[in-house]
């Protein structure tokens, strides 16, 4: 699904963030990568976003390098990003954020409104909730709203930096369920990329990321 | 489409910003509006004015600087000839030019009016510096010739009314006066013949008389050895039938339509490239066109000057409040380009909101506008007519002490005043033009709101963004 060939990354010349880092993701799994701060963590996300492009290595979606194709229409349709800081448009509603997922992804989409109060439903967001502003939720309903729009368009391709880092236990708990059933349930291939042990404990493969270097730690 | 809904909906999402945005741009776009209407309306009424005020320049001699300048009390006057005025008019800010020529004849078979008062029957010896009388014959007629009709104010003014006959319409035809023509037996149809004052190369015409009036002005007998004086003895041809003489053996002067009144010290200066002696200067009424015009004119600039120092205003606070704004829009453009949205697809969500937000304003502001334009425009305009009428009346005193012993100056002063009939009312209407040029206008402001944050897009990444937020 998603392949990294020897990839190396730096944001200046004389130092690369990330060093022929390899791995290969596929669906149906939850992959966790963790790390310290400052180990090129949200540098890999960024990179398997398409939000930024690698200078040395390939990065192959379905085959095809990042490189060469549209990244915008590859963000849009195929990933699904889910930020620590939730990332989502805070005066607007919950329905909206997630509606505008699904029509930023420009797929064929009946029905936007409905599917994504549906969607909403699905991680915990009531009607009356998805009405309301973001601005006005908490910091759980939050991430459910931006788990919510991060699936909205169906991706293949799920990433969340960090989705439990300001959530209590309990409310850990319930996105890491989320984040779950989306990989075993409906077939997504979710990449966490975290410091939390308590994430890492659900990890369907387990690596490492140290000193610009990816690294198999279990299956 | 979800961009332009998603614009839209952005414009209710933030309220606070739009708001203060909407105000002033409403704001600028009225007082554009406002400033649009009456300026263009001013300018209309400049330009009608312009169009129906004949901006008439004369060539008159400067006899003070010549006394000033004169050193033994001679005053050496070139006489200007109809070659010069031909080649005046040639200049392109001469629409016309209306000449005037006039010299006094002997005509030998016509006793003129006031003959009998005189001992020997004659009027009078034109003299040249040798002083020889015997070279000359005794003029007894005015003899003038006109270019145009417009010429012929006494007639215009219902002094002079033709009583037989009408006004000379072909070459070697005159009029003359109801009182010379009973007393020589004159009737429409007779021929007159008239010399030349200087008997050597005296030259003859034979005029036909075409009309013959009535004068209601008194003729001045104060001047009992000249009767050509005498208005009685005036003898009216076209312009074409006193070329014929010689141009030495009369005096020729003009009137020079101009086609800009702005365009007098041009012509002026030309004049003189083209030879005017420096003896003489140009007159014009433009001042005329200028009082009546000046609250048009004057309007127009203030409105002009108001309109610019708003829009800098106002373009200058609409830019700092995007640059302000951007701060808190950029995490919406990381998020939205994390989402996949492409920076061009940002940028037209930009422009698609300051767009509705400047056409809701643009409405808004055309509405009010149009509403208000007339009684700000009513407002400004008395304002100038005051001041106007203030500067005139200030004027007038300066003026009447100088001529307060000249009856006649005061009275052509005055007159000129009061003759003059100053805008009063501007009539102000949005037309085609002036709606395209507040469009443009809001397009431009359009541009410049959402300038910064397509630079703003097209300079920052998002990952970048959103991990500043973070």
């Amino acid at each position: 699904m998603l392949t990294m060939n020897r990839v190396t990354f730096g944001y200046d010349t004389k130092k690369a963030v990330l060093h022929h880092v390899s791995a290969n993701f596929q669906t149906g799994k939850v992959y966790v990568i963790m790390g310290k701060s400052g180990t090129g963590k949200s540098t890999l996300l960024s990179l398997l976003s398409g939000l930024d492009v690698c200078k040395d290595g390939e990065i192959l979606y379905q085959g095809e390098n990042l490189a060469h194709i549209n990244r915008n229409s590859y963000r849009a349709k195929n990933i699904g990003i889910v930020f620590q800081g939730y990332n989502l448009l805070i005066n607007a509603t919950a329905i909206d954020n997630v509606a505008l997922s699904m029509e930023i992804s420009g797929k064929r989409i009946p029905n936007i409104r409905q599917k994504a109060y549906a969607i909403l439903q699905n991680v915990g967001i009531d009607r009356q909730m998805a009405g309301r502003k973001v601005l006005k939720l908490s910091g759980g309903e939050q991430q459910r709203i931006a788990i919510a729009s991060a699936i909205a368009h169906d991706p293949d391709i799920v990433i969340a930096d960090e989705p439990t880092g300001n959530l209590d236990n309990e409310t850990e708990q319930e996105i890491m369920n989320i984040l779950l059933e989306l990989a075993h349930e409906q077939g997504k291939c979710v990449i966490i990329v975290t410091h939390s042990k308590e994430v890492a404990k659900y990890a369907d493969e387990l690596w490492g990321l140290a000193k610009g270097n990816l690294n198999f730690v279990k299956r | 489409m979800y961009i332009i809904k998603n614009a839209i909906k952005n414009l209710g999402r933030n309220k606070g910003r739009n708001i203060l945005m909407g105000i002033l741009t409403f704001f600028m776009l009225a007082v554009v509006c406002v400033s649009v209407v009456i300026e263009s309306a001013s300018q209309k009424i400049s330009e009608a004015y312009k169009n129906r005020f004949s901006v008439t320049a004369n060539l008159s001699v400067d006899y003070m600087s010549l006394i000033a300048g004169s050193s033994n009390g001679v005053l050496d006057i070139q006489s200007l000839t109809q070659e010069d005025f031909a080649k005046y008019a040639e200049s392109k800010y001469v629409d016309n030019c209306i000449t005037f020529g006039s010299t006094v004849v002997y005509a030998p078979e016509v006793i003129a009016i006031g003959a009998d008062q005189i001992s020997n029957g004659v009027g009078m010896q034109i003299m040249e510096p040798d002083g020889f009388s015997s070279q000359f014959y005794s003029a007894n007629l005015s003899f003038y010739g006109y270019s145009d009709l417009m010429l012929l104010t006494d007639f215009i003014e219902g002094n002079r009314k033709f009583i037989s006959g009408s006004v000379f319409a072909n070459i070697n035809e005159c009029v003359i006066s109801s009182e010379l023509a009973e007393q020589n037996d004159l009737s429409v149809g007779d021929t007159i013949e008239v010399h030349t004052a200087k008997k050597e190369n005296s030259q003859t015409l034979n005029l036909t008389i075409s009309g013959i009036y009535l004068d209601a002005i008194p003729s001045s007998d104060t001047n009992i050895f000249d009767v050509t004086q005498n208005r009685r003895n005036d003898v009216m041809v076209s312009f074409e039938t006193l070329s014929q003489l010689n141009s030495d053996k009369y005096k020729i002067d003009g009137t020079f339509i101009l086609s800009d009144p702005n365009a007098i010290d041009a012509f002026t200066l030309e004049l003189h490239q083209k030879g005017l002696p420096e003896a003489y200067y140009v007159s014009s009424n433009v001042d005329d066109y200028k009082q009546v015009a000046a609250p048009a004119e004057s309007l127009s600039n203030i409105v002009q000057v108001f309109m610019v120092v708003v829009l800098v205003l106002g373009g200058s606070i609409l830019l700092f409040l995007s640059l302000i704004t951007i701060r808190e829009r950029k995490y919406e453009i990381g998020i939205l380009r994390a989402k996949g949205m492409s920076k061009g697809k940002i940028a037209v969500q930009f422009l698609a909101e300051n767009f509705t937000l400047i056409l809701t304003c643009l409405i808004l502001a055309t509405s009010v506008g149009i509403i208000v334009a007339q009684p700000v425009s009513d407002m400004l305009l008395k304002q100038q007519i005051e001041k106007f009428e203030e500067q005139r009346e200030t004027q007038v005193d300066k003026y009447q002490d100088i001529f307060a012993s000249d009856d006649s100056q005061n009275k052509a002063f005055g007159s000129n005043a009061n003759d003059l009939n100053p805008i009063t009312n501007i009539p102000v209407a949005l037309n085609v033009k002036d709606v395209l040029f507040i469009s443009l206008l809001s397009i431009a402001l359009c541009i410049l709101t959402s300038i910064v944050g397509v630079i703003y897009i097209s300079k920052h990444e998002p990952m970048k963004i959103l991990m500043e937020r973070s």
